[in-house]
């Protein structure tokens, strides 16, 4: 099964775009899933996440790009 | 022959009794004064002390727990000991010598105990049971109703016409619903676990207004037709929060019911693992969580089926900490489940939550017969939306401008009607949601400022109406502690000498970094604040003032 993520980025309101994000160094060579978007998670914090796909070395990323704050797993979810 | 009836006697401190409790037995002149006949003595049960209980001064109405102080010092503790005696006639004459006695505080029962969780194959009492045990009646007569109240269903979709022909008539706003994929229609979604959830929330709220967050129609690749990714969660919540910070203002009081969740850790990277949900505050599903509470929704997730007694098959056996991420959320309400005879349900997932330790916060009514979608509406899935359906009827005259969501889960917690092991218990929380211990604490809120001199006009509807009056004769020291959020400082003041965790004057409660204390009157002197982080890490700023 293809491994999926949300990426967390930390962008200012100029940076907010999808756009903007695919071109940054690190993210440009992901999978980024363009249907799922760019979504604000904390806008006191101005953090975002998006959803990519495939191999990623989380590590590498957010060392590579300093907008990346965290890589983090897309876990199924069930009615209980 | 009759059964002998066993006994606690509850002792005063006798340097005796306290160097009983670490010997092997209790020699029986240790407690000679307790000769009765037909009363024997059990020598193998070495006196267990009892820290002396005080009632707490300052407590704020919406603070939880604590609220007691309790001096472990063995002279102003008690001592209890065990015995049995033959029969009634043998009671009566071990509680008269018991009451002369000076060196006794009283006699009780000793009755035998286990483990109490129930597994039942078939619904246990009606959607009418859970309206008389949440006394709905009550609320409705001060017009909690859900009225003008936006409650979220965020599960399978909601299918209205399924809730009207059982009776349940709440308002509907498609235009603030949500699908997952096109081509769904909100309001007229299959009749599944979602219109079971909406029909239970409509209980103690039958004039909300329902918003249908199809969540787990989601169809996202690699999932089946009842379920969904967190992602997708991440993408609803989104929309839950432009309602709250996009829309006009006042928003409107908006109750998030989550009966979903994870049910096995193999479905989540490992703990420790950067990229972990169940117990990383920093995914962000656990973030935009945080971003909504913070907006004023009152978030309510239902602590899972992985209770150790019969848990679902799903968790696949584990149910150990089986309460994960958000599900554990310090900002939201967990709902574990009992039934309307108030017996927790073997299945109700116990904590310590994997986000905060202190989960489920309470317990709500469950496998009951109700919405007609499955033969009980059952598992915490059932108990959630009762919860949240209560305090949708709340937010009908207490907005979150009146109430944080914070303080209505204080003051829900704090009105429980205590189940289970005195006080918080994992398997329970605080103990089943009560209305009227709630109200009760609401109502204990309500004080008005009286100045000196002001004539103050009010009125009395009826017999042990109320009302408070607060009447300000000093100035006061406040202290205002702002910190980071996902963390829960706490405040310790204490005059003259420094507080520890035990030894304070006063302390800030509330499972945030955010903290308020208000001296009244204050005297002069020096006082010393510790600031202690509870959990968590980060900057804080401090600020005193008079006034």
């Amino acid at each position: 099964m293809i491994q999926r993520y949300l990426i967390t980025l930390q962008l200012s309101p100029q940076e907010n775009s999808l756009e903007y994000v695919k071109g940054l160094p690190g993210l440009k060579e992901l999978e980024i899933d363009e249907s799922y978007g760019l979504i604000l998670i904390s806008p006191k914090r101005s953090l975002y996440t998006i959803r990519a796909s495939g191999d990623i070395d989380a590590d590498r990323l957010i060392s590579l790009q300093p907008k990346v704050k965290g890589v983090h797993g897309d876990p199924k979810i069930t009615p209980i | 022959m009759a059964a002998k009836i066993p006994v606690l006697i509850q002792m005063r401190h006798t340097p005796e009794l306290s160097a009983a409790m670490v010997a092997a037995t209790l020699a029986p002149t240790t407690v000679e004064s307790i000769t009765v006949p037909g009363f024997s003595l059990d020598q193998s049960y070495t006196p267990v002390k009892v820290p002396d209980r005080q009632p707490r001064e300052q407590i704020d109405h919406l603070e939880v727990g604590r609220l007691f102080t309790f001096d472990p010092r063995p002279e102003v503790s008690t001592y209890l000991i065990r015995g049995e005696v033959e029969d009634e006639d043998a009671l009566e004459r071990l509680a008269d010598t018991v009451a002369a006695d000076p060196n006794c505080v009283g006699v009780f029962s000793d009755p035998r105990i286990s483990a109490i969780a129930v597994c039942p194959a078939n619904p246990v009492g009606s959607d009418e049971d859970v309206e008389t045990r949440l006394q709905t009646a009550s609320l409705r007569g001060r017009g909690m109703d859900g009225s003008n109240v936006l409650v979220a269903i965020v599960d399978t979709g909601v299918n209205l016409q399924h809730l009207s022909d059982r009776g349940k008539n709440p308002g509907f706003d498609a235009a603030k619903s949500w699908t997952p994929v096109s081509g769904l229609v909100p309001g007229n979604m299959p009749v599944d676990h979602g219109t079971m959830c909406a029909f239970d929330a409509c209980i103690a709220a039958p004039n909300c207004t329902l918003l249908d967050y199809a969540l787990l129609m989601s169809q996202t690749p690699g999932g089946s037709a009842m379920d969904g990714f967190l992602s997708d969660a991440v993408k609803g919540y989104n929309k839950l929060l432009s309602l709250l910070i996009d829309g006009p203002e006042p928003a409107p009081p908006l109750v998030v019911n989550n009966s979903w969740g994870m049910f096995h850790p193999s479905w989540d990277f490992e703990p420790g693992h950067p990229g972990n949900y169940s117990d990383n505050p920093d995914h962000p599903f656990n973030i935009i969580v945080e971003s909504l509470e913070d907006a004023g929704a009152d978030i309510l997730f239902a602590s899972g089926n992985c209770g150790p007694t019969c848990p679902d098959g799903r968790c696949q056996g584990v149910t150990h900490r089986p309460i994960y991420g958000a599900n554990s959320h310090p900002g939201v309400l967990c709902v574990g489940a009992v039934t309307v005879d108030k017996v927790l349900l073997g299945y109700s997932s116990q904590g310590p939550g994997r986000l905060e330790r202190d989960k489920p916060d309470l317990c709500a009514y469950s496998h009951f017969e109700g919405s007609g979608v499955y033969a009980a509406d059952g598992g915490t899935s059932a108990a959630c939306p009762v919860a949240a359906g209560v305090v949708a009827a709340i937010r009908s005259v207490y907005p979150p401008s009146a109430i944080t969501p914070a303080q209505l889960r204080n003051t829900l917690r704090r009105g429980c009607e205590d189940l289970g092991q005195v006080g918080f218990d994992y398997g329970h929380g605080f103990g089943v949601i009560d209305v009227p211990g709630t109200l009760s604490i609401l109502d204990g809120g309500r004080v008005r400022e009286l100045k000196l001199e002001e004539v103050a006009a009010e009125t009395l509807e009826e017999n042990g109406d109320t009302v408070m009056f607060r009447l300000n004769i000093g100035d006061a020291l406040n202290l205002e502690l702002d910190g980071p959020q996902g963390v829960d400082f706490d405040i310790y003041v204490r005059k003259g000498e420094q507080p520890t965790t035990t030894e304070y004057d006063h302390r800030g409660y509330t499972s945030s970094a955010d903290e308020k204390i208000r001296i009244q009157p204050v005297e002069p002197g020096e006082y010393f604040i510790m600031v202690r982080s509870y959990r968590g890490a980060g900057d804080f700023s401090l600020k005193a003032f008079l006034g």
